[in-house]
């Protein structure tokens, strides 16, 4: 803990990722509160279709009228639900499976990481369009398909973890005293698995996130919701790029490079931070 | 008397955004042609950084301070490119571990070559040639050129390194504890070993280490070193005889009343200090039987106290103070 | 020689787990499940029931999925509704295109990340280490299509943006013919480039880092090499093995910014016809895709384990 709190205090980026991360997760929630139209609210008048940038509109009108500010802000609180609970479902999954594959061992070992490596191997973007194809585009099936399609690298992490943390003192002491597997994987393997963990689902989140971009951009969004991806999407049905509206799709990536950018941010802070060989290491060329 | 390395105050400091932290807080000496200086100290007291500034191969959070002098050149301040020229020429050091030390995935015999290619500008061929006869000087067998490091024992990893070192007949080689991870009869032939190359080649060598006995076995003169000082310097006989400083008096009490090599310095009661920031007074004083009030005030010279030698003791002339 | 026999075995366990995901995946799913991917609207009545017959369809899912299995490795992949011809065909047809803007879009972004996670390693830490991680993890943060769209508004005019080459002209010499090619290859190359190298930056720049600290670095500077000589010959190569690993590894990720980018540019590769797949619910296309591309992946990561034991004498002298 107290290493991690030293690299934020120490790290531009890291301090950079935390704040970031921290503007968009206040505008998630305040958001519908401050926007300034209904997203959906068309326009009556034939010079707000397709309008650029006004006082009345300061990010413009899509073609049926509609404010494009107001579709960003809500878009932020789908965005960030999308990629937060995917890769939470992701870094459970994941650590579910290689905290159990690295302390049976063995061939339940071997199997997990047989299914594993087959995960890792499949284009998870592509997987992630079948599953939602299949399966239908709302947001419940979006998050699904990315958070199990994104799982492994976090099975990877902790299984390594937790074989190292196996062999230790504390952990053959307890298990001499009789400790079952279930109580040593809660009491101790856990506890120490938890801050790569932690430190994974900030990369995932932001995987997540440019995941949903990917799909909504293919046109498997969720219609009935406005996020960034699908945003960037809907400009890029109307030819946004061909008659030059760039206020259409410019805003929701611009948003979307910054929270990516900002989880990854984190993301390598933690690592720095929680990596020994590059903490003690030293450079003397 | 003519001096073949000469250093003077030299300072060593880590500086962190937080903290700096004094590893080397001014220590002189110098090596005379065909000396061997042993460098003794726990470690942490800055025997290694040290060394390392002498070849100026420390991190860039490592400050240099000082001046040292190798054939009338000061080295401290050249710019790297000079010093890339003086180093494995003038100045070249074998290091504590042997494996970490070599590029796993280079040949031994390309590791040698390497510096000839470099400073002396021998052709491929020729360099290798040269590596060759440098493996039998150490006694491997020369077929062994083309071995990668994983391939040869502990023992003829550490002789390769020397021969490593002697490439270019530099004129000082620094030994950073050479031997601390091999058996006890591996360590005595490179020892010999050490001894042979310096009377054959003229090498004035610093060897480093942290076992008083095995310095004896080796050195010329022996400096102490304890938190980042030099405390006392003198010839080996005189010192085993006589010691003056108290920190020198109890590792060799550590060494003698046990008897054991085994036993380590780490015996002796209380710990090295921290070095950042350094205690007012003496630093060796927390831990000192001898301790007065001038101990507590400032940290006493280096002087000289009769042939040859020099203590940095407000009380070396004293008595110890039962405990 | 045992190692490579071992990841040999488990190769192909994953090869079958991944037939097996890709099977249960298109079947087990609610709707019409085993016999939506032979019944696309307006396939002639002989030919569903060819495929019924070849894969089993009146049978229980465990035959189904032995048939499936057999019928994958002959390279029979179903038929596409849209184009109703062998998916398998098609996907050669389509995979040239996507090569020819996949493999030097790919090169030059492994040789840009490497380069730039070369030299922020070294400097790790100071002014140069921050402006590269900025720039390189600021393209990686952008989606490849928003990237694509804006290249497109700025220099849609100066190059051509779609397709392969201009339709309805015809090419007198080659030399034309790759001028073309060239103009229209360039926008999404160089939107591929800028966005795929910062993974690679990333995976260089730690793998440097940790090489960096190993003794031996001190060792070459003991000698007296200059940096730039000690990070040719010692630490770039050492730090390369456990790289071709990784590089292949990440080959997965690669697809999400090739499909999306076809999709922008119009290029008419594997990317295009995911995209067109998707729109016409062509599921023997998405099936075939996902079995083509993975069993690509697995075949690279076994290549480059080989390669990885080749040039590493630690493991070759083992």
């Amino acid at each position: 803990m107290a290493e991690i709190k030293e690299a934020f205090r120490t790290s531009p980026f890291g301090k950079a990722g935390l704040a970031i991360v921290g503007i968009f997760i206040i505008l998630a929630i305040v958001g519908p509160y401050i926007a300034p139209y209904d997203p959906w609210k068309t326009a009556d008048e034939i010079e707000d279709i397709l309008a650029p940038p006004s006082w009345a509109h300061p990010l413009g009108t899509d073609e049926l009228g509609r404010d494009i500010l107001s579709q960003v802000i809500h878009g932020t609180r789908i965005t960030l639900i999308i990629g937060l609970s995917a890769a939470a479902i992701a870094v459970v999954v994941g650590t579910v499976v290689g905290v159990t594959a690295g302390y049976f061992g063995g061939v339940l070992d071997a199997m997990l990481m047989r299914i594993t490596d087959s995960f890792l191997s499949m284009p998870f973007i592509v997987l992630a369009i079948v599953i939602v194809s299949l399966l239908g585009r709302s947001l419940g099936n979006i998050i699904l398909a990315i958070g199990l399609v994104q799982w492994t690298q976090a099975a990877r992490i902790t299984r390594a973890q937790t074989l190292s943390i196996k062999e230790r003192v504390f952990v053959l002491r307890a298990r001499a005293l009789g400790a079952g597997p279930f109580y040593i994987m809660r009491r101790h393997i856990l506890p120490n698995v938890l801050p790569l963990v932690f430190a994974n689902m900030t990369l995932v989140t932001s995987l997540a996130i440019l995941s949903e971009a990917f799909l909504s951009f293919l046109g498997l969004g969720d219609p009935t919701k406005f996020s960034w991806g699908i945003i960037i999407r809907y400009a890029f049905e109307t030819g946004a790029v061909s008659i030059g509206a760039w206020w259409y799709f410019l805003p929701a990536g611009i948003c979307i490079m910054l929270v990516v950018l900002g989880f990854s941010f984190i993301s390598n802070t933690l690592d720095e931070a929680l990596n020994p060989k590059l903490r003690r290491g030293q450079v003397v060329i | 008397m003519e001096r073949i390395l000469s250093v003077k105050d030299l300072r060593v400091t880590y500086r962190t955004p937080a903290v700096a932290v004094e590893a080397v807080g001014g220590i002189s000496f110098s090596l005379a042609p065909g000396e061997i200086l042993g460098l003794a100290g726990e470690s942490g007291c800055g025997k290694t950084s040290a060394a390392s500034a002498l070849m100026r191969i420390l991190p860039h959070t490592a400050e240099i301070g000082g001046e040292a002098f190798i054939g009338g050149t000061e080295i401290l301040s050249l710019p790297e490119e000079e010093m890339s020229k003086i180093r494995w020429r003038k100045i070249a050091m074998v290091f504590q571990n042997a494996q970490a030390a070599l590029n796993p995935t280079k040949t031994i015999g390309y590791q040698i070559a390497e510096p000839l290619m470099i400073h002396l500008r021998y052709p491929r061929r020729r360099a290798l040639e040269e590596a060759a006869s440098l493996l039998a000087r150490v006694r491997i067998d020369p077929k062994r050129l083309t071995d990668y490091p994983h391939q040869l024992s502990g023992g003829m990893r550490q002789r390769a390194v020397i021969a490593m070192a002697l490439a270019c007949r530099p004129l000082v080689l620094i030994a950073d504890e050479p031997t601390t991870a091999l058996d006890v009869m591996v360590q005595a032939q490179i020892i010999e070993l050490l001894k042979e190359l310096r009377d054959e080649y003229g090498l004035s060598l610093i060897y480093i280490s942290h076992d008083l006995l095995l310095l004896a076995e080796i050195c010329d003169r022996i400096a102490v070193m304890y938190a980042g000082l030099v405390v006392e310097v003198a010839p080996t006989g005189g010192l085993f005889q006589r010691p003056l400083h108290p920190y020198t008096r109890k590792l060799l009490g550590a060494v003698t009343v046990l008897g054991v090599r085994a036993q380590r310095l780490e015996t002796i009661p209380g710990a090295p200090p921290r070095l950042a920031p350094p205690p007012p007074g003496c630093r060796f004083a927390p831990r000192c039987d001898r301790v007065s009030g001038a101990c507590r005030e400032g940290m006493p010279p280096l002087e000289p106290v009769g042939k040859g030698r020099r203590v940095a003791c407000w009380n070396w002339r004293g008595e110890d103070v039962p405990s | 020689m045992r190692y490579l026999l071992r990841r040999l075995a488990e190769s192909l366990v994953t090869v079958v787990l991944i037939l097996t995901v890709t099977f249960f995946l298109f079947r087990v799913i609610p709707g019409d499940p085993a016999r939506i991917l032979i019944r696309g609207p307006g396939i002639t009545r002989e030919v569903i029931e060819h495929y019924e017959r070849l894969f089993g369809l009146d049978k229980p899912l465990i035959v189904q999925f032995g048939l499936f299995v057999r019928e994958t490795f002959r390279g029979n992949l179903g038929i596409s509704f849209a184009y109703k011809i062998p998916v398998l065909e098609l996907l050669v047809e389509r995979m040239g295109n996507t090569l020819i803007l996949l493999v030097p879009a790919t090169a030059l972004s492994i040789l840009l990340g490497l380069f730039l996670g070369v030299l922020a390693a070294w400097k790790r830490g100071r002014p140069l280490d921050f402006a590269l991680q900025v720039f390189s993890l600021g393209f990686w943060s952008i989606p490849t299509f928003w990237l694509g769209m804006i290249l497109i508004m700025l220099f849609g005019r100066t190059f051509s943006t779609g397709g392969m080459i201009t339709p309805g002209v015809e090419h007198g010499s080659l030399w034309s013919y790759f001028a073309d090619l060239g103009k229209h290859m360039f926008l999404p190359a160089l939107t591929l480039v800028l966005i795929m190298h910062g993974q690679y930056f990333m995976i260089m720049r730690s793998q440097l880092a940790e090489e960096l600290t190993e003794p031996y670095t001190r060792t070459a500077k003991a000698k007296g090499l200059r940096a730039g000589r000690i990070l040719r010959a010692h630490v770039v190569p050492n730090a390369m093995l456990p790289i071709t690993t990784l590089i292949a590894l990440n080959l997965a990720t690669l697809v999400a910014g090739f499909i999306t980018i076809e999709t922008v540019f119009s290029w008419p590769g594997i990317g295009k016809l995911v995209y067109r797949a998707i729109l016409m619910r062509d599921y023997p296309v998405l099936q075939g895709i996902l079995i083509f591309l993975s069993l690509s992946i697995v075949l690279a990561n076994f290549l480059a384990d080989i390669l990885y034991t080749v040039l590493d004498p630690r493991i070759r002298y083992r």
